[in-house]
């Protein structure tokens, strides 16, 4: 740099730095500031309030055919509870959902290890989740009842249809984003195929892949409800969602409010211990994610 | 030994390079001629992008000439069978390429780990090959690639190259990204263990310092397509003559010669 520079032009200087001695750097927080840092407990309050405004706006109403409080919705869940009756809704709603979910799973990953490995693959799929993947999959609950009738099998239709699409499309773009560096070591050592996938491809991709996972998990989770909510029972067992539907039109609002709130408990569940384990197990401890 | 006859490649599709006047795709390496001699290191130089990364990985059969012939060890690679060929050769990829979701242990036991080896035997070459350069086994083996600073991954990928003690070495600019002292400290000890092992080294980098350390020979690459303009000894300088005179000549030289145009293409 030889051009002119505006004074003051500071010294220059050399310093004698003493020797570094070891020490403990760390400080003690006060006991407000460390609980603050809690997660869980800041997470906690939130809750605590949205409840209590709940249960005023819900004083301040007074009607329990149209607001029953958090109280009244609390005890409702707990009688059902106790008769077991909300619990086997529950297992009924959460059995399909397994059931589609993981055939969507299976589905997508067939889907991508194809796109991965040749180009009819790779066109397939990008034709195939452009058509999809904007479509909600209740739209084709119809259709799905015309062909699977009144039961299990329509509902796990429109489950692999809310999975499979953002799963693949998530799985296919993380494959995508695989450093050159890593596909010329796996390629190096002799990886090939399923070995090639399973080894180099999703672990390096997992971030993307397990974003798909959640995205599909709450598509379908949505999805049910939708779609037990539309059709409800096959032959007298139906799920959470039917469960909803019929204290409705009961006008058993407290217990509307209890299976909504246990779908909401449900959602929060997988995605703060289910997934959350997940990823600190994986993606954290690798450090492919903060 | 390692020898290049005539070797050339071109991509197929549109690359970099792109098209020269006649429409034909221009190719990345073309009519590549050099030998390395067993137990001999040399260095690539060459302005990017003119087909060092792809003249390597001819060498393990990544990369498969379009014309000419790659010969290991007097044998041509084509037919070999290529990952027992690759396991046998040790390859530092450019850019690192650890594993991310594997300890270093992991990532240095690859090879072995594929070749099916008891246990205690990968664990007693995993901690051979740590101690080799210079990760404290007790210390890092259980860490995983992103608890490293970058010079520490390098030395992961080295160890793993290493692990199967091969008798030729592929480096592709290893020491790149690395800051000025650590990556004299990594040339120190890269020397040391050529000088035990006396592997075939070939070395890519853009420093033409460190080419002159590192190789005992180097081969200036002119840009694309890859052809090699020129091969010069340096056998004579090790990291102390850095700064002597005669060192200073032979940068200079190597600098001149990589600034000097090439001549105009021809027209046919
Ligand atoms: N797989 C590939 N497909 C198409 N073109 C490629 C491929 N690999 C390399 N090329 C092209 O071939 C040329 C040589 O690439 P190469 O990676 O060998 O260069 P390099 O000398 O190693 O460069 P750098 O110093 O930047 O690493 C470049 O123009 C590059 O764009
Ligand atoms: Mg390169």
């Amino acid at each position: 740099m030889s051009q002119a520079l505006s004074p003051p032009i500071r010294p220059e200087y050399d310093r004698a730095l003493p020797p570094f001695v070891e020490a403990p750097v760390e400080r003690t927080l006060p006991l407000p500031a460390r609980l603050w840092q809690q997660g869980w407990l800041r997470r906690g309050l939130i809750l605590l309030a949205l409840a209590l405004a709940w249960e005023a706006l819900a004083r301040w109403q007074d009607n329990d055919l149209l607001l029953p409080g958090f109280g009244a919705t609390l005890a409702a869940l707990a009688d059902g509870l106790a008769t077991g009756e909300i619990l086997e809704r529950t297992r009924i709603s959460l059995t399909v959902l397994a059931q589609g979910y993981v055939l969507g799973v299976v589905l997508a990953f067939a889907l991508t290890s194809l796109a991965v490995s040749t180009q009819v693959g790779r066109d397939l799929l990008s034709t195939l989740t452009a058509m999809f993947n904007p479509l909600p999959a209740i739209a084709l609950l119809p259709l799905a009842l015309l062909w699977f009738g009144l039961g299990q099998g329509s509902l796990i239709f429109v489950l692999v249809h809310a999975v499979l699409w953002p799963l693949a499309l998530n799985t296919y773009a993380g494959f995508q984003g695989v450093p050159d560096s890593l596909r010329m070591t796996g390629r190096n050592y002799g990886l090939e195929g399923l070995a090639y996938v399973g080894q180099i491809l999703v672990p390096a991709a997992l971030p993307a892949i397990l974003s798909g996972l959640k995205i599909g998990w709450a598509f379908a989770w949505r999805t049910l409800i939708a779609a037990e909510l539309v059709f409800g029972a096959s032959s007298g067992r139906g799920g959470l969602g039917w469960y909803i539907f019929q204290n409705r039109n009961e006008l058993y609002t407290d217990r509307v409010f209890a299976g909504l709130l246990l779908v909401i408990a449900i959602g929060l569940l997988v995605e703060t211990v289910v997934f959350a384990t997940l990823e600190r197990v994986t993606i954290r401890r690798w450090g492919q994610v903060r | 030994m390692i020898r290049f006859e005539g070797a050339a490649k071109t991509y197929p599709g549109k690359t970099d390079p792109g098209r020269g006047p006649t429409g034909l795709p221009r190719p990345a390496l073309d009519a590549f001629d050099l030998s390395v001699e067993a137990g001999t290191t040399c260095v690539l130089i060459g302005p990017s992008g003119c087909g060092k990364s792809t003249a390597l990985q001819m060498v393990n059969r990544l990369v498969v000439p379009s014309a000419g012939r790659v010969l290991v060890e007097d044998r041509d690679v084509a037919g070999l069978d290529p990952i027992s060929l690759r396991r046998r050769i040790g390859y530092v990829i450019q850019g690192v390429g650890l594993f991310p979701h594997r300890t270093v242990a992991q990532n240095v036991a690859t090879v072995p780990g594929l070749l099916g080896w008891p246990r205690a035997r990968i664990a007693e070459r995993v901690d051979a090959m740590l101690d080799l350069v210079g990760l404290e086994p007790g210390r890092y083996r259980d860490r995983r690639p992103d608890a490293l600073s970058g010079g520490m991954k390098q030395r992961v990928a080295i160890a793993r190259a290493l692990a199967m003690q091969p008798k030729v070495l592929l480096m592709d600019e290893p020491f790149a990204a690395l800051d000025a002292l650590t990556r004299r400290k990594m040339q120190e000890e890269l020397l040391a263990l050529w000088d035990e092992a006396r592997m075939t080294l070939l070395f890519v980098t853009h420093s033409i310092e460190e080419a002159l350390v590192v190789g005992n020979r180097v081969a200036l690459l002119s840009p694309h397509p890859g052809r090699v303009r020129g091969e010069y000894n340096c056998h004579e300088f090790d990291l102390s003559s850095i700064g002597s005179r005669g060192f200073q000549a032979a940068v200079q030289r190597l600098h001149d010669r990589l600034f000097e145009p090439l001549p105009e293409a021809a027209p046919r």
